[in-house]
């Protein structure tokens, strides 16, 4: 087995027993710091299929700004009103995720899948050329699309004037 | 490199765990990292297939970046939801959020 | 020749103008559509002698028979089937000598009626909109005559059809004239349903609505012979209804209840013309039938001596008229029916005029017996109300005069002409019976004509007895504004002017086609190789002694005030009321409706009300909302049950789509 291979069921694994962690820790801190590491892990796992760039992003975005993000979020809703982590719908998700991941175990196994050639390495330039002239339009339709969220964001976030109807709602 | 089935296997159970996330549980923070969970199998399978079953090919790296965009757009809306719901009702469990219900 | 569309875009051009534009200019709107639809349809007229003398110039090419007219495809308007069957609709046009035969008299006598009716209509606050309904029906009866399509033909048939319920319905504030517009539509509708179908049939067996193909397929077989015969019956109960004919004539007369102008135009020249036009127009597939042929003869012998007895004994001047009209119809239907195609339509070509001349005149004395009866309760149109009117009017006098001999068939008017070569068709057809019935007809036609003109323009001046009061007798100047004692008068230069020009043809028209002299009509409008006529002196002097007869009995009878017409009609008391009734088919009509139309639909009632609605309908709302108290449990507000519905349903999507199940896939890709 090559040396690739070996490192991607290690990384695999690690993903897999952090994101299993993320689902089920008791402490929503320790799942907020699982959920940094599977990210992270996915980044590597990017790297071994010669995605660089993709890696650099993996990590810079999700490794650095979304966990911050959550973190936050963490901080900002105090512990004493965090509910019980799980309810009585935990038994039905976990039937459902195992009977969807038998479907995919089956369309994955079942198949008969083109043979994987050898990886070839994109460089960064070809991604940028292909960013910006063919992908030109969804590119610059995700930059709206992310400059409406922000904008968005700002304006669900925003304290609430008292007496407004979205204060008295929150009141009554 | 290892087979395609293995990494579909892989990410369909990442997948999985993050269904599993959302239905289980209660704190409204933790359903979106568990959706984050999904995206991500989601976006690894896009590589992968781009990668290995078509070497040269760009549009699975480039479907990824759109993916981790968006990514990143909706986890901003959601946490600002999170946020406003916790100073509107102070609480962020999912399920005292039933207003539109019966 | 490719200007001939031009003749019905003109006038619904007009249309257009009236109703969109001078619509909105005040009351300048009355003056300025009467002008636009004068000029459309002078325009229009225009384009006919454009047409005709092109025409004249290609006498072989344009003649009926020849297959070789001209014929204009218009752009495609639409397509309909699928690939192996497209038919591609187009608007067809066809010049030959019956569509340019048409094309005159429709022109020529709208426009002097629209002038006419400048005068007669003068005042009225829906002028502009009578203006322009005649601008589109003038359109619409030109389509008719126009166009070489069924289903164009079809079309302008309906639009025609509409514009007569417009039209008779104009003073629709009276009850009887709106009861006698939906008559008129109703009825006719009867008849244009079985046109309808008679074209649907056709349309299934051949896969077109153009009519050269149409006929081609008809004449070379094509199509069995059963559905010919039952395609070409269906095809005349439409021309049936337009036009008039037993048993659907009975809207004819009560449409009189319109202005006389529209009277004069619409139901005596040109739209129950269009019934004849289209037996003439699609001959080759009533032709083809014997069982057809059979048929339309003996509508056209029954209606000519039906409508003729009923003539006798009416005392509304425009329903004499319009009971002329429906007998002198069924006269061309017969003609038609034995085989006389160029004697049928010739004689619609001259009756065309003579009985718009006839309209034109009653019109002129309704109009100026209207002041003088106005206010007593009688009647303007009862013709023993009038008397003596020659006098005070002698240019009406003199020119329905003249029309009424034509129309009795004297010689050499255009009525004898057209009237001769029916009975010399009958003849030769071995036809015995329409023969005897025609000459009947004949006598009856002159008799009740010159009754009718003794009793208007003769004898004393029962108007006069009528108003005359005790008080205000000889005293013309008191009373003026409600015009109590005003006399008959002539009337103005606008109405008597076209008066005397339809005379014209009126007299003339049948010169055209006189045989063994000039032949004109024979050698252009002709169903087959031309057939050499001759002058049937036996059967001439028949028919000329036949209205001599009658004009003759309508002297004695009625010229001098005697009691002989009182002591016939009290002598046969049950004839003369069923004649006065009208055979009592309105009647008939009405009971029918009464006991088994209303019957059914009582019954048809009973079912939508107790089963439709009480079970079906009723049963619905508690349904839904049944259904929709209890599904709205599954909108529970909890994420992992929304999540559930969604998850499951990706997955069955997933399966199917992947091909999980063979058949879906099939289905679905």
């Amino acid at each position: 087995m090559e040396l690739s291979a070996v490192a991607f069921y290690v990384v695999a694994g690690v993903t897999l027993v952090a994101a299993l962690g993320v689902v089920v820790a008791r402490s929503v801190v320790y799942a907020a710091l699982l959920l940094i590491l599977s990210l992270v892990m996915t980044g590597l796992i990017y790297l071994l299929l010669l995605a660089d760039f993709l890696a650099l992003i993996q990590i810079l975005v999700y490794g650095g700004t979304v966990s911050i993000l959550l973190l936050f979020a963490l901080m900002l809703t105090p512990p004493e009103t965090r509910p019980e982590l799980n309810h009585r719908g935990w038994a039905l998700g976990a039937v459902t995720s195992g009977a969807l991941f038998a479907l995919l175990l089956v369309a994955s196994l079942a198949d008969k899948w083109p043979a994987a050639g050898a990886a070839r390495h994109i460089s960064l330039v070809d991604l940028g050329r292909a960013l910006f002239s063919t992908w030109a339009v969804p590119f610059e339709v995700a930059s709206v699309v992310l400059l409406v969220a922000l904008l968005g964001a700002l304006t669900i976030a925003r304290s609430t004037s008292p007496g407004s109807k979205i204060a008295r709602r929150a009141s009554a | 490199m290892v087979p395609i089935e293995h990494i579909m296997v892989f990410t369909g159970a990442l997948f999985c765990l993050g269904v599993y996330g959302v239905m289980a549980r209660r704190n409204a923070v933790l359903v979106l990292m568990a959706i984050e969970l999904m995206l991500n199998a989601v976006a690894i399978n896009l590589v992968a297939f781009g990668t290995l079953v078509y070497p040269g090919q760009i549009n699975g790296m480039v479907f990824a970046i759109f993916v981790v965009t968006i990514a990143a757009a909706e986890l901003g809306l959601g946490l600002a939801i999170v946020l406003r719901v916790y100073r509107m009702r102070s609480s962020i469990n999912v399920d005292d959020i039933d207003l539109m219900r019966w | 020749m490719d200007y001939a569309w031009l003749a019905p875009v003109l006038p619904i051009g007009a249309f257009a103008l009236n109703v969109l534009i001078w619509r909105q200019m005040g009351a300048r709107k009355h003056a300025l559509s009467a002008l636009t639809t004068l000029a459309a349809i002078g325009g229009a007229f225009l384009v006919f002698l454009a047409v005709f003398s092109d025409a004249s110039a290609h006498l072989e090419e344009t003649a009926t028979s020849s297959g070789r007219h001209l014929i204009f495809e218009g752009t495609p308007w639409f397509t309909v089937g699928v690939a192996p069957h497209l038919y591609v609709f187009a608007p067809t046009l066809v010049v030959d000598w019956l569509s340019i035969m048409m094309l005159g008299v429709v022109t020529f006598l709208a426009f002097l009626i629209e002038f006419y009716a400048t005068g007669y209509m003068k005042g009225d606050n829906r002028y502009w909109w009578f203006f322009s309904v005649k601008a589109l029906f003038t359109a619409a009866m030109l389509g008719v005559v126009l166009s070489y399509n069924f289903l164009l033909m079809y079309i302008c048939w309906e639009l025609v059809g509409l514009c007569s319920f417009l039209l008779i319905g104009f003073w629709y504030s009276e009850r009887a004239n709106a009861e006698a517009a939906k008559k008129a539509f109703i009825t006719t509708r009867v008849g244009d349903v079985g046109f309808f179908i008679g074209l649907a049939l056709l349309f299934l067996k051949t896969g077109t609505f153009d009519m050269k193909a149409t006929f081609a397929a008809v004449e070379s077989g094509a199509i069995d012979p059963a559905t010919v015969t039952i395609a070409g019956i269906l095809i005349f109960l439409g021309a049936m209804g337009k036009s008039g004919q037993f048993p659907l004539h009975v809207w004819l007369p009560d449409a009189m209840a319109g202005p006389t102008p529209v009277s004069a135009l619409v139901h005596s020249a040109t739209m129950v013309a269009a019934g004849v036009y289209l037996v003439g127009r699609a001959y080759p597939i009533f032709h083809a039938s014997p069982t057809t042929m059979g048929i339309i003869t003996t509508v056209g012998t029954i209606t000519a001596i039906f409508a003729a007895t009923i003539a006798l004994t009416q005392r509304d001047i425009k329903r004499i008229l319009a009971y002329s009209t429906i007998s002198q119809l069924g006269y061309m239907i017969m003609a038609l029916g034995v085989g006389a195609y160029t004697a049928g339509l010739f004689h619609l070509f001259t009756h065309a005029f003579f009985k718009a001349l006839l309209f034109l005149g009653a019109g002129s004395v309704i109009h100026s017996m209207e002041p003088v009866l106005h206010g007593t309760g009688r009647n303007p149109n009862d013709i023993f109300n009038m008397g003596g009117l020659r006098k005070q009017m002698p240019v009406t006098f003199w020119t329905f005069l003249l029309a009424s001999l034509s129309l009795a068939g004297i010689a050499p008017l255009a009525g004898f002409w057209s009237k001769d070569a029916i009975l010399v068709g009958a003849y030769e057809a071995d036809a015995w019976l329409p023969l005897i019935v025609a000459l009947f007809t004949a006598f009856l036609t002159a008799f009740y004509m010159f009754r009718c003109i003794y009793l208007v323009f003769f004898g004393p001046a029962r108007w006069q007895v009528a108003t005359a009061t005790p008080d205000h007798h000889d005293n013309h100047s008191t009373d003026h504004a409600s015009g109590h004692h005003a006399e008959p008068h002539e009337s103005p230069w606008t109405m008597a002017l076209p008066l005397v020009l339809i005379c014209v043809p009126a007299i003339a028209a049948g010169w055209i086609g006189i045989p063994g002299f000039s032949e004109a009509f024979a050698e252009t409008v002709r169903f087959g190789p031309m057939i050499e006529e001759h002058i049937n002196l036996v059967l001439a002097g028949a028919g000329t002694l036949a209205g001599l007869l009658g004009i003759g009995l309508a002297t004695l009878m009625y010229l001098t005030p005697v009691s002989g017409p009182r002591l016939i009609s009290e002598s046969f008391p049950a004839v003369y009321k069923t004649l006065y009734n009208k055979y009592y088919f309105d009647e008939m009509y009405q009971w029918i409706i009464d006991h088994v139309v209303l019957a059914i639909a009582a019954m048809a009632a009973t079912v939508d009300r107790k089963i439709l609605n009480d079970r079906i309908v009723d049963w619905c709302g508690p349904f839904l909302q049944g259904a929709g108290a209890r599904l709205r449990l599954t909108t529970s507000g909890y994420i992992y049950h929304y999540a559930f519905g969604f998850i499951i349903g990706i997955m069955a999507i997933g399966v199917v789509i992947s091909g999980g199940i063979p058949d879906m896939r099939f289905a679905l890709w």
